[in-house]
């Protein structure tokens, strides 16, 4: 083996290298795995690139009620979905205000959802 | 650059995916993957539809390949034909391009998706070496739709966390990659020994 990283040390080289980094991606994914295996980092943090649509899905939320909630326009409207960041353009106010908006609609809805399960396992 | 690029694919999301994934395979700096992960992500929200956001980022991707590859044949081929004056470098490109058509077909499929920064170099080469068209085509359609039926399945089944997806997904290629890369290194060197024990190191 001494003889090889002798007479061929780039191709040594490369093969160390190749593994470390294959090592370095296990270690990355068991890490990553760990990591959103936890619920509580399931739910992606709203975003002004996000529709309705997509934050509902990511929180496992009803789209209607957070658009009821949060006074946020239907897809229908103008016929696709619209970001945040469209909305809050077409209103003339900061993104920021919207996501608060969408976010206390979030609180609202999941404090809801908490209550009805609480009173669904209460005999 | 990216979360405005974002914003935009519920309202443009096909063409702007198609764009997207077209501009990659031509060493662009466009977030493609990003980009098919929150497809997928809308797609499961309900604000794409699956089949035509799968057929945008294949198809951006196949055109992509085709432009490069077309560069390659009419720009580079004539390029290369100069290079080839000088005997000891016609050799050194016979012997690339020898090793093209042996093992070509898996080159262009696996830089698609696995090793897809090497993508559209190979595009380039294979175009300017005179690599057989339909033999690159075929490959480079396999490769773009695993690529982007990766990407997009991802999006699509960690609905609403992309960046979830991409931690995975970017492991798990990451993964493949070195691992592919160290095995042919390993045989290499293992051949290597054989030669060195057969008989007197020559190299």
């Amino acid at each position: 083996m001494r003889q090889l990283w002798r007479q061929r040390p780039y191709l040594v080289s490369a093969f160390l290298i190749a593994c470390a980094v294959t090592l370095f991606f296990a270690g990355r994914l068991t890490v990553k795995v760990i990591y959103w295996s936890n619920p509580a980092h399931h739910n992606q943090a709203v975003e002004p690139w996000m529709t309705v649509g997509y934050i509902a899905r990511s929180w496992r939320l009803d789209g209607r009620e957070i658009d009821a909630l949060a006074g946020l326009p239907l897809p229908e409207v103008k016929g696709h979905p619209q970001p945040l960041s469209e909305i809050a353009k077409d209103r003339g106010v900061p993104v920021q205000d919207l996501i608060a908006e969408v976010e206390k609609a979030i609180a609202t809805l999941r404090f809801q959802a908490a209550q009805e399960a609480g009173k669904a396992a209460a005999p | 650059m990216t979360d405005w690029l974002l914003a935009l694919v519920p309202q443009y999301g096909l063409w702007l995916l198609a764009a997207t994934t077209f501009f990659s395979c031509l060493a662009l700096p466009f977030p493609a993957s990003i980009m098919m992960l929150t497809a997928g992500g809308f797609v499961a929200a309900g604000d794409l539809a699956l089949l035509p956001t799968f057929a945008a980022a294949a198809g951006g991707g196949i055109a992509g390949d085709q432009l490069g590859f077309w560069a390659g044949r009419k720009v580079g081929s004539p390029l290369l034909d100069r290079v080839r004056r000088d005997p000891a470098r016609d050799k050194l490109l016979q012997k690339a391009v020898a090793m093209l058509e042996a093992k070509g077909i898996v080159a262009v499929f696996l830089t698609r998706w696995l090793f897809s920064p090497l993508g559209p170099w190979i595009n380039l080469v294979t175009g300017s070496t005179g690599y057989g068209w339909h033999r690159f085509t075929a490959a480079g359609i396999a490769g773009e739709v695993v690529w982007s039926g990766l990407y997009v399945g991802m999006g699509y089944g960690f609905a609403g966390n992309i960046t979830a997806a991409s931690d995975m997904l970017g492991s798990v290629l990451g993964i493949l990659a070195g691992g592919a890369t160290a095995v042919i290194l390993g045989l290499w060197l293992r051949s290597a020994l054989k030669a060195q024990r057969s008989g007197p190191a020559q190299e």
